[in-house]
Order: C-alpha cells, then structure tokens, then sequence
C-alpha cells in the first residue's frame, strides 16, 4: 500500500508550511514513526515522522518550498509496490493547490512514465553575480538581490550595479518576511480591527519589588525569586478571577467565560515575539507559575517552543519594564478581549499619608475590546492589581 | 633613443657588455661559438674559446657543469638551443641549480643563467616549438625571465647575468630577428619588473613573451570598438611582479592572461588561482585564459597556428571577459 505523507497541521492557526529539510532521501528505507524531514511552520520547527513504513518512494515537496496544510509531501510504498498506485496518490496530489507550485494537473491522456514525478515546483532563483559587483554592491549598501544581470546567464556585473546607482537605487537591503513576522503580522493587523481602548493607572510597585527581594531563596521559586512578570500573572489571575468579564473570548455572537485563567506572556525573541500561555494560572502557586513561565521562555528563546504551547489564552500579560518603557496599549490578541501591559518602575516622589516620599511607580495599562468589556470592570481590575501590589503576601495565599 | 637593433643583436651587446665587465662570466653551449641563433656569434673573437666553449651534446652535462662552475665562483651561461631539450638537463636545473644555496644553508650560491631559443616558428615540430618557460614556475629557486621585445632582452639578461640565482632566458624564436629600441648607453631591467605595454581601461591582458606582440594587435583591433585593453608583460614569471597586474585589475576588474606555452597547468592558470585567492573583490568575469592546447605541436605550419593562440584568440578572450562574445 503506498500511504502520503502529508503537511501536519500544528496548532489551529497553521495554514502552510515550509520543508526546511529532507533527513530521508528517496529510495531510503522508512520506519514508521521514524522522523523524516523538518518542517517549518509560522512559529516553529518540528519534525514531521514517517506514518508507514517502506520506501520513500517519490519526495514531491522539495527542501525551501511551502505547501498547504494536507498537501502530499511524499509517497511511502513497499520497494515493490506498484507504480499505479503511487501515481494515483501523485496525480491526487498534482491537483491539489499549493502555494508554492504551480504544477498543471497530471495528465490523463498521457500518463507519466515510471517515474512519475509531477513536475517539479521551479527551485529558488540562484542569484548569479560577480565578486567584483557584489564587493561594489555592498560598499554602495545597494541590494543587488534585486539587480536584473546583464553579464552571461544573466550575471550581475559591475556595470549593472553601477547602472542601478545611476538610476538612484536607495541603499539598503531586502529582508524577506520570515514566517515568524508573517504571522504576526496577521495577528497584529486583525487585532486591529477590534475596538479597543487602554485604560491605565499608575501603581506603586515599592512593596512588590521589596517583597521579590526578601523572598527567601529557594522556598519560592526554586534557586531564584520569582520574576516581576511571573508575579505579574499570578496576580492578574487573582484579579481576573473577580473580573470574568475580561477573562473572556468573543465568539462571533457570544461571548465565552472560561472557567480558568490562562495567561499569555508576550516574550521577545531574536527575529520577533512569541505569546507562551501559562494554563490555568488562577490554580497555580506562584512557585509553579514562575518554573513553568521560566521553562516557556527558554523554549521560546531557543526556538524550541511548541505550536500548542502558544494556544488556548484568555488573557494577555506584556512587561515593556525591560524595554525602558513607560506605558503603552498593550496589543489585544483575539478572541480574547483584555490585555495588560506593564511599563517600567521609577522612583518618583509621591505624596503617602500627607509626606512626599520616594516610591517606585509603574504604569498598567488595560486594553480591551469594547464590544465586550467596558470601562467600570476595567477599573476594578486595576484597582484590585494595585491591591495586590501593595500587598504582595496575597500572592502566596493558599490555593483555593 | 632612436637606435634600433634586433634581439639577436640585443642578447649579444648584454654578453659583450657582461663579459667584458665581469672575467668570471662565460658561455658555454652546442656550437655557441659559431652561435646557431646568432647570440652568441663572434664573441669567441673577443673573448676566446677559454670563455665561448662549445660542448657535446648532453644538455644534462653542460648544466650540471655550469652548476659547479657557478658554485666554484664561476657565473656561466649555458645555452640549450630548443628549449625543448630543457627537459633533458631537468634534474641539474630544478634540482640542483635551484636548491643548493638552501641545501649548503646558504654557503653555496649558483649564479648562472640558461638562455634558450624556444618556441614556435612554423613547423619544426614537437621537439622543436614548444615554449616551456611555465615548467620552471614549479622547482623552488629558479628565476624565469621572458623578454618580449630587444630592450627587454638587453636589460633582463644583464641582470640575470649579475644574479646570485640560477636565471632561465627565454627567447622565442620569433622575436630573435625582430627590431626595436635599444639605448646606446647602459641599463639595466630588475628581474620582477612588469612592464605595462599598452595602456588602457576595460581589460587587463597578461601576455608572456612572444604573445605580447599578438596582444598589442588584438588591443588595436578592440580600440576600434571602443574596448581599451591594458596589456602588461610580467617580463619574469618568477618573480612575478603581481602588484602591476593587481594595479591594473583594480581598474578594469577584468582579466586576460594569454601564453603560448601549454594552457593547462601553465602560467595563466598559476595567474588566474592567484587572481581567484587574492583579487576576488576585484572579478567582475571570469578570468579567460589562453595558451596551446595539449598536444604535440604538429609539422604542418597550419596545423601548428591552429593549436597556439592567435591574434584573433586574443580579440575573443577579451570579448568574452566583457560578454560581448560573437
């Protein structure tokens, strides 16, 4: 029997993937299970294992190239199985649309021959351009990339680059958009489309941060103090538990009140952000949600982090403290309908019982979706983080 | 300077002039004193057979003579008349020429020179045409002079003849009845020298020897197309004098390097790996190398232009170094 291997689906959002890299050539031996090429999707790499054993027969999706979710990647079939039965899964596959090939449905008045490969899907462009103009190129910071070559088989020479100067080519270079930054730009443009306000308040952070700092050392949190953010999702926990309202997905004519707070981090990597969810954080100690928030972002720093560790939110924590700013409208992920983003604590002179003292303040910002949610429970919640903040023993209360 | 002389008479003047001024320099060679080339005609009259000295024909002998004469204190020159017949003296040149001063941890030098008419001249055949200067870019300690035109001559072999190194001479054959330039007082060309021959923008074209003059041709013929070659005689292939050549590649970033000895494994490809190594910021094409093909050159005159790069080779190797190929 010849069975396809196909493009996973990883996590709801996926809609393509890239093949990154064949670990298996066509004509190896399969065994089921056994990993058998790497696929690239929106926000991760994984492997993809083999769902029969055999042959690999016929490798259809080459390394660089992107196909739909479901589309045929390749055929396993036993060494001796019959070619009619794996061209009916390549001609099924032919058909099939996919991003990246534009091959013509397979023929039926003219079968292929044996090898009965579709055509293949046309590799990357090869830029072909001389020392010369590409040291010239990038001395002039002209993206050459783009230069149309005039030299033999279409080589970029000097006279080329020299020619784009002339025409005022502006210096820079073109990045490609990574998966990574094409999902969030998906994300951020139809986050936009929510109506959405920031409500923020000033906080005094002086009790919290003294609090962080005289946890004793491996009675929370392991061998470290927790972190401000990890704090920060425990007592948003707390606070949403009494807010519901912004604890909630917008469902096109509902709205779903999860039973369970489950908060995302927004997490700076190397080539953009990822949202790791801590699940169900309102049942957590602090202690928990600061190794397991820990662990999310090692993994999304590392590249390591799973689609699925990234679903499944109903709220939204973002510290820009780090960053060096001081508030902002953190960005609504929906469905859900809040989101909290923290800016950074600076000593200010406040006025506390009638004396101006120095205190640390932070700015904390809720954006909403305000089909959903207004400003009175907003203003609850905040007022009950700040509660929270000035008492910071509530955050090692017993869970309920 | 308006006197002209041809090379033989260039070679000649640079003995006469070295022989009279050093007692310790003398020739020695297959009929040398007669002087099948003429460049050593008549100097058995000044100078006696004591310093003109024929010998049998064992080219292996006379070299390995001249060696022990150098390393004694002597400065010979042999002559290998067809610088074919190089090969057959090979162990007393590449081995031992070349490497005693290192060998004797200095305490031994072997200035002597080897001057060999070489190359081809319309059909003497394969043992008779070949031009073997590229051979001697492999053993360590060699210095490989060749002139191209009689004031280069003049110049390279007295400095030859002044050097410490064992110095191979090349003359083609067809450049020896030609004219040109020549001063009437003294002078001297360093070994290591290029000399830019025709200046110009678009292509650099390095030509050895007897090629520079059909390279001179072809970068006429291309002036009229509006393409201006650069043409640089390295003048001495060891050492070479790479920093011309690099001059001249950081202006045109294009580079032609034609010879008429063998093309695979001679001097342009010794060139063009040092092109690719040290100039590769600077290749705006491939380089184009030219040279004879690998094959014993034929008797037939006709046959033998169709084997070595011609004036017309030349025009196209530019052409296709600017992808303008016909």
């Amino acid at each position: 029997m010849a069975t396809a291997v196909t493009m996973p689906r990883w996590g709801m959002i996926m809609e393509e993937g890239m093949v990154v890299e064949w670990l298996k050539k066509e004509g190896d031996e399969i065994k089921r299970d056994e990993p058998i090429l790497i696929v690239e999707s929106e926000k991760v790499d994984n492997e993809v294992t083999a769902p029969a054993e055999g042959v690999l027969r016929v490798i259809v999706v080459d390394e660089g190239e992107t196909a739909s979710v479901g589309a045929v990647l390749a055929v396993i079939a036993a060494a001796d199985e019959d070619e009619a039965a794996i061209k009916a899964i390549l001609t099924q596959a032919a058909q099939q649309p996919s991003p990246a090939s534009s091959s013509a449905p397979a023929s039926d008045s003219h079968p292929p021959a044996t090898s009965a490969l579709p055509p293949s899907p046309s590799k990357p462009r090869r830029i072909v351009i001389s020392p010369a103009a590409r040291r010239l190129a990038e001395d002039k910071g002209i993206d050459w990339q783009n230069l149309q070559g005039s030299g033999p088989r279409g080589r970029i020479e000097r006279k080329d680059v020299l020619r784009a100067i002339d025409a005022g080519a502006k210096p820079g270079k073109r990045l490609p958009l990574s998966p990574m930054r094409k999902a969030i730009a998906r994300r951020t443009l139809q986050s936009i489309q929510a109506p959405q306000a920031a409500l923020c308040r000033e906080i005094d952070i002086t009790s919290i941060l003294r609090f962080r700092r005289d946890l004793p050392v491996g009675e929370q949190g392991g061998d470290k103090p927790p972190t401000f953010t990890a704090m920060l999702v425990k007592a948003a926990a707390m606070a949403l538990e009494k807010t519901p309202i912004l604890n909630a997905l917008l469902e096109d004519d509902s709205i779903w009140l999860d039973e369970n707070v489950h908060i995302g981090v927004v997490v700076a990597v190397e080539e953009g952000v990822m949202v790791p969810v801590v699940r169900q954080t309102n049942r957590k100690s602090l202690r928990d949600i600061a190794s397991e928030l820990g662990e999310l972002i090692q993994q999304a720093r590392g590249g390591r982090l799973r689609s699925e560790a990234m679903e499944g939110g109903s709220f939204t924590i973002s510290n820009a403290g780090p960053l060096g700013i001081d508030f902002f409208q953190a960005l609504l992920y929906p469905p859900q309908v809040g989101a909290l983003g923290v800016g950074r604590g600076r000593a200010r002179a406040v006025v506390v019982d009638g004396e101006v003292v120095e205190r640390t303040m932070a700015y904390f910002c809720v954006s909403s979706d305000h089909r959903v949610v207004d400003a009175a429970p907003i203003g609850r919640f905040l007022h009950d983080m700040d509660e929270i903040m000035q008492n910071p023993d509530l955050l090692l209360r017993e869970i309920k | 300077m308006n006197r002209r002389i041809t090379f033989i008479q260039a070679v000649r003047e640079a003995f006469q002039e070295e022989m009279r001024r050093d007692e310790r320099v003398f020739v020695m060679g297959q009929d040398v004193q007669a002087g099948i080339f003429a460049t050593t005609s008549k100097l058995v009259d000044e100078f006696g057979p004591a310093r003109v000295i024929n010998t049998p024909i064992c080219e292996s002998a006379s070299v390995g003579a001249a060696v022990g004469a150098a390393m004694t204190g002597l400065r010979p020159v042999v002559q290998i008349m067809f610088g074919d017949f190089n090969y057959l003296a090979m162990e007393m040149t590449a081995n031992q020429a070349g490497q005693w001063h290192y060998i004797s941890d200095g305490a031994l030098k072997v200035p002597m020179v080897i001057e060999t008419p070489s190359g081809a001249r319309g059909g003497a055949g394969y043992g008779h045409s070949q031009s073997l200067e590229a051979a001697f870019i492999l053993p360590p300690g060699l210095k490989v002079a060749v002139p191209a035109t009689p004031y280069d001559a003049k110049g390279l072999l007295k400095s030859a003849i002044r050097d410490d190194n064992p110095v191979l001479f090349f003359e083609h054959r067809r450049l020896l009845p030609q004219r040109g330039e020549v001063p009437e007082e003294e002078y001297l060309i360093p070994l290591g020298q290029a000399d830019i021959k025709r200046v110009g923008s678009d292509v650099t074209l390095v030509a050895v020897s007897v090629t520079v003059h059909k390279a001179l041709a072809a970068a006429e013929k291309l002036s009229q197309r509006g393409i201006e070659v650069e043409v640089i005689d390295p003048r001495t292939l060891v050492p070479l004098d790479k920093d011309t050549i690099f001059q001249s590649l950081q202006k045109t970033y294009h580079l032609v390097v034609v010879e008429e000895g063998r093309k695979r494994g001679g001097f342009g490809a010794e060139l063009a790996a040092i092109a690719v190594e040290e100039w590769f910021d600077y290749l705006d094409a491939p380089v184009q190398r030219l040279g004879t093909i690998s094959a014993a050159l034929p008797y037939s005159p006709v046959l033998e232009a169709a084997c070595i790069p011609s004036e017309e080779d030349i025009v196209q190797a530019v052409l296709r170094s600017l992808g303008q190929e016909e």
